[in-house]
């Protein structure tokens, strides 16, 4: 099912890691790296003391914008293994006028 | 109380579907890790609590006919190992509570590197569709 707009990803791993596994999963989208976590913590999902050595990390969460700019819906998970389907997301994307 | 042909039977048996009991319980995660890609499966753990709920059946099963302590063991090994699953797939997996951007507000600007390095800004497609953001954990 063909449907335009952009996907991103954000993480807060350096570029070096988030090359590394788009080159391993051979994913075609941008990965986005927030070494500083100012973009995470701008939209409110960081999740601190949660990494490695009591680092922060992101929460696992999905916002989904607008042409206009304007964040229309998002997801953030409660639990871990829980994520939004593939399916979910192409239907509240297709009831978007642009 | 001699031990009979027919008891040694029993015994046999029981031994059997307790050792059964065992392999379906410890099946339990192992199908679940198999079965990650399916959203559904993985997000309600069905794979693990079925099998371990029948690993625990069958157990029980086996010690009410076996009085046995290895039998009467691997009976509260599927049990202990249920309530051990459970209370990690619910509690500690857990994540906590975030205060999100709220709908209907402007989404914040940011450039960040991408994974060539290059800067990448929100506003690039302002006005070109929607842009779905996924935040990954981090740490990959």
């Amino acid at each position: 099912m063909e449907q335009s707009g952009t996907l991103l990803a954000i993480s807060v791993d350096p570029v070096g890691d988030n090359s590394r596994v788009a080159n391993k999963n051979r994913l075609d989208f941008p990965i986005l790296s927030d070494e500083q976590r100012d973009v995470v913590w701008e939209y409110g999902v960081l999740h601190q003391g949660a990494g490695p050595g009591g680092s922060d990390v992101s929460l696992p969460a999905m916002v989904l914008i607008d042409c206009s700019g304007t964040i229309i819906w998002r997801h953030v998970s409660q639990r871990i293994q829980d994520r939004p389907t593939p399916e979910a997301v192409l239907k509240l994307v297709s009831t978007l006028d642009s | 109380m001699p031990d009979t042909q027919d008891s040694r039977q029993n015994h046999g048996r029981a031994g059997g579907r307790a050792a059964v009991a065992l392999l379906v319980t410890l099946a339990g995660p192992v199908a679940y890790m198999l079965l990650l890609d399916n959203a559904r499966l993985r997000a309600s753990g069905a794979p693990a609590f079925g099998l371990m709920a029948t690993g625990a059946a069958l157990g029980l099963g086996a010690m009410w006919f076996d009085r046995r302590l290895r039998v009467r063991l691997a009976g509260v090994f599927n049990i202990l190992f249920l309530g051990a699953f459970t209370y990690a797939f619910f509690w500690m997996m857990a994540l906590p509570p975030s205060n999100v951007v709220a709908i209907g507000t402007s989404a914040p600007e940011f450039v960040l590197p991408d994974q060539d390095g290059k800067p990448v800004a929100l506003a690039d497609y302002k006005g070109a569709g929607p842009v779905l953001i996924v935040f990954y954990r981090g740490y990959w």
